[in-house]
């Protein structure tokens, strides 16, 4: 037993696995890429329709029309244009949310952890009665209150999922709160709000970048649930969770409907995940020892 | 004249509660009533062994922790229960050097600008101003002045407490605190830590509080000494007199209980097996 | 009288500079031998050479170590494994995270019993017992039913040193065993791994970077400095009559308490220099690998 303590003491740190950052950063490049030129790139308008056209295979199949590569949806929609725009909405609401959720959290999260006490007490309670919520019924009840639309959408994000880097920033103050370089601050005279922002803040921040790239990958999928069920823009803008939904209805006939975006969503989420994965193992422990 | 006088200083802390005890957390009692003075220029040592409550007085002197009861005088001033902004104006003549220089130094700021920090804290320098009080800082505790441009992770221990104890001159403080700032090092590193901090004192007047586990160090560094047990008081007096006719028995199995480095077969059949 | 370690110009690299250079020491029976540096000085590595787990980037490159007369420096893992225990056992820095800290002592214990004897639960547990008597822990019931943190650590020092020596093996790496401790708790550990060891007759590897510590419990001594011995032999003619300018000077820098303050001189710089530069020459004169 005591040899086994020895061997994990000696053991070598984890060594930095460049390939998921990589990956990561590769997909969500592409990702921005295909959102934010998905108007020069996309072969056509997402919303044109053209009956005469529909239900056209992916180019790989026999009677492919190679003006739509990767074919067209039940009122002829080019499905690859309609993808592109997809990406738009998916980036800009992970984008948005992600960071909206994470600013409430981390302001939340840093004053429980650093005062303690009754603001400390208040803030957990807060969030434990946020976490007893089912997290996709609440986003769905409060999208409904509130109306359908993007901003709905964005906010159900942040209301739900701020508890996430609340939780986290809270327990990683704590830990850095008891570090003496803390104490050090204080005792040189900073004032507390200064020592919150400009000494213990950027001793979180790789944390942060961490949540945020997992918390993207969150806010797409709860994009694609929320369109799924009509929740959120109209119906004719594509976005991934309501190309799922309407495909669904031609399964049998026309798989590649459902598939094309599903993808979409699993590789932009396993890429988030990827980086954020990744950025944990590179940012964590190299500066600490 | 004292510089600093504590009289009956407490210290309660809240307690972690264990096992299914409801209501209140209890109040753990770490100092008991202490009582010393010390003068301008003068170097108090403080010893115990761990539980003692050394770190915690020391914090407490310098108001990291709110004393739960007794009374602090720095300078002829009643500090105890000044709120933080008064306090912020005595933090300029009482600073602190910590035990690890590796937590004490924030890991994400380079040595440069943790120097300057105090003295930005302070008063409204020039850029200029600043980098030439942070060369001047460097050089006083004998560091390369392009030490500035260095992360803390990129140093050796020794180098680091050196560091720690330029941002605790940096304002020039009449009273420093150091908390077994040389525990973490080598012994010939605790050496050059040791002769610094003594060349320091004499050249800069300091007053010097220097907690410590190990006797030997607090005789290199200090005029007198105090002994904690349990967050008591149980001796104090000059080192020379403590150290070679201690009075309470504490002391001398503390004394004893140190290894010198001279060869002697009897020495560890003279205590029991038995805790 | 034969010699229970015996390590002849061990040569080790990592990542291709050297850190043990030709360091050649002997153990034998009975006897404690203090293996002193500062840190850095390579007394670490010898004790993972001996142990067998060394880090991943170390190479052997010339030497040899052996224990009881057999050559165990290329030792494959399975052969090493059934020597620790038995026939090497370590008592390691830290009591704090030595112990599994969710597991009760008993528990631990047992297992190491079980592990090498392939006794039964019962049996196990009696001798677990017995063993909590050989290090004079007062209440062993009590503690063998609680778990590490419950322990001070003096209490749990004497758990591991129980642990060691449970198998009665005939040699101890004693790796900074005291070095966490309070001195008067020391002094009790120190004088426990005493009386053990001059009962089973053992052969103790005492690492350690403090000299008064040495002083008290070591028959016989190294001195390391950058992986080279600089100086070596009983205890008494090392401190009485150092021959090596390094070591005069470490005694030099070791502060007393019964001495003033004046007597305490640092480490010299040319010193220092003159030991770096020897290095030097020694890897320029063996290769630097």
């Amino acid at each position: 037993m005591a040899e086994r303590r020895i061997i994990q003491a000696t053991g070598m740190r984890p060594l930095v696995r460049p390939g998921r950052v990589t990956l990561g950063a590769t997909i969500l490049a592409l990702l921005a890429f295909a959102a934010v030129f998905a108007p020069l790139l996309a072969p056509h308008n997402p919303i044109d329709q053209d009956l005469m056209v529909s239900f056209l295979p992916p180019f790989w199949s026999d009677g492919a029309d190679p003006a739509y590569p990767l074919g067209t949806d039940s009122l002829g929609r080019d499905v690859l244009s309609r993808l592109l725009y997809g990406a738009r909405i998916a980036l800009t609401v992970a984008v948005i949310a992600a960071f909206l959720a994470g600013l409430l959290g981390t302001v939340l999260g840093l004053l429980a952890g650093y005062f303690g006490g009754w603001v400390d007490a208040l803030i957990s309670r807060i969030v434990d009665i946020w976490l007893s919520f089912p997290p996709v019924l609440l986003s769905i009840v409060l999208v409904a209150v509130i109306g359908s639309g993007l901003h709905s959408v964005i906010i159900a994000i942040v209301v739900i999922d701020w508890t996430r880097f609340c939780r986290v920033v809270r327990a990683e103050v704590m830990v850095q709160r008891n570090q003496d370089y803390v104490a050090a601050a204080v005792t040189i005279g900073l004032g507390r709000w200064r020592t919150i922002v400009s000494e213990i803040l950027p001793n979180v921040a790789p944390l942060l970048i961490v949540l945020f790239s997992l918390e993207m990958g969150i806010a797409i999928i709860v994009e694609a649930i929320l369109s799924f069920v009509g929740l959120s823009v109209p119906s004719d803008f594509p976005t991934w969770g309501g190309l799922i939904q309407e495909g669904r209805l031609y399964v049998n006939q026309s798989p590649w409907l459902m598939v094309f975006p599903m993808v979409c969503i699993i590789l932009s989420v396993l890429g988030l995940n990827a980086l954020g994965d990744g950025l944990r193992h590179r940012l964590d422990p190299v500066m600490r020892r | 004249m004292a510089l600093l006088e504590v009289q009956g200083l407490k210290l309660a802390l809240r307690g972690h509660s264990s096992g299914l005890r409801f209501g209140r957390a209890r109040r753990i009692e770490i100092l008991k009533g202490i009582d010393f003075t010390l003068d301008a220029g003068e170097s108090l040592g403080i010893v115990g062994e761990s539980g003692s409550g050394k770190t915690s007085l020391g914090r407490t002197i310098i108001r990291l922790h709110e004393p739960s009861a007794g009374s602090v005088r720095f300078a002829d001033r009643e500090i105890t229960h000044l709120n933080a902004s008064a306090l912020r104006g005595l933090r300029k003549d009482m600073q602190m050097i910590f035990q690890d220089p590796m937590s004490s130094l924030n890991p994400r700021r380079r040595i440069g600008p943790i120097l300057a920090q105090p003295l930005h804290a302070f008063d409204r320098r020039t850029k200029a101003e600043t980098v030439q009080r942070v060369a001047q800082l460097l050089d006083l505790v004998a560091l390369p002045r392009s030490f500035a441009a260095r992360y803390p992770h990129e140093l050796s221990g020794g180098q680091r407490q050196r560091v720690g104890i330029a941002r605790a001159l940096a304002l020039e403080p009449k009273l420093v605190i150091a908390d077994e700032i040389v525990s973490g090092l080598d012994v010939s590193t605790q050496a050059q830590i040791l002769a610094l901090l003594r060349s320091l004192k004499e050249r800069l007047g300091l007053a010097l509080i220097f907690i410590s586990h190990d006797l030997s160090v607090v005789r290199v560094l200090c005029d007198r000494v105090l002994v904690l047990l349990a967050g008591e008081v149980v001796e104090q007096g000059p080192c020379e007199e403590v150290f070679r006719k201690p009075r309470h028995p504490y002391t001398r199995e503390l004394l004893e209980a140190i290894p010198l480095p001279d060869v002697d077969p009897d020495w560890l059949d003279a205590v029991a097996v038995d805790p | 009288m034969n010699d229970m370690l015996a390590i002849e110009a061990l040569r080790i690299t990592i990542a291709g500079r050297n850190v043990l250079r030709d360091v050649s020491l002997a153990v034998p029976q009975g006897h404690v031998h203090g293996l002193v540096g500062e840190s850095g000085a390579g007394k670490t590595m010898v004790a993972r050479a001996v142990l067998g787990i060394l880090p991943a980037a170390a190479r052997v490159i010339s030497g040899h170590i052996a224990f009881d007369g057999a050559e165990i420096t290329h030792m494959s893992e399975r052969e090493r494994r059934a020597l620790l225990g038995r026939g090497i056992a370590l008592i390691p820095q830290d009591p704090m995270t030595a112990l599994n800290p969710a597991f009760r002592i008993e528990h631990q214990i047992v297992d190491v019993l079980r592990h090498h004897f392939g006794l039964g639960r019962t049996a196990a547990r009696a001798q677990a017992l017995e063993l909590m008597h050989q290090v004079h822990i007062r209440a062993p019931e009590r503690v063998l039913r609680q778990f590490p943190h419950e322990l001070s650590g003096g209490m749990r020092q004497r758990v591991l040193i129980a642990i060691a020596f449970a198998c009665r093996p005939k040699l101890i790496i004693a790796d900074e065993p005291s070095t966490a401790l309070d001195v008067t708790v020391q002094r009790q550990v120190l004088r426990l791994i005493k009386h053990l060891q001059a009962r089973e007759n053992t052969a103790v590897l005492f690492v350690t970077h403090n000299l008064g510590v040495v002083a008290k419990i070591c028959d016989t001594m190294t001195v390391l400095h950058a992986g080279r011995v600089v100086e070596e032999g009983s205890v008494e003619a090392c401190f009485e009559r150092p021959a090596h300018a390094y070591t005069r000077a470490l005694m030099a820098a070791t502060p007393r308490y019964d001495q003033p303050a004046a007597a305490l001189a640092p480490v010299p710089e040319a010193l220092s220099r003159d030991l770096a530069d020897e290095a030097t020459a020694w890897d320029a004169r063996h290769g630097a690998a």
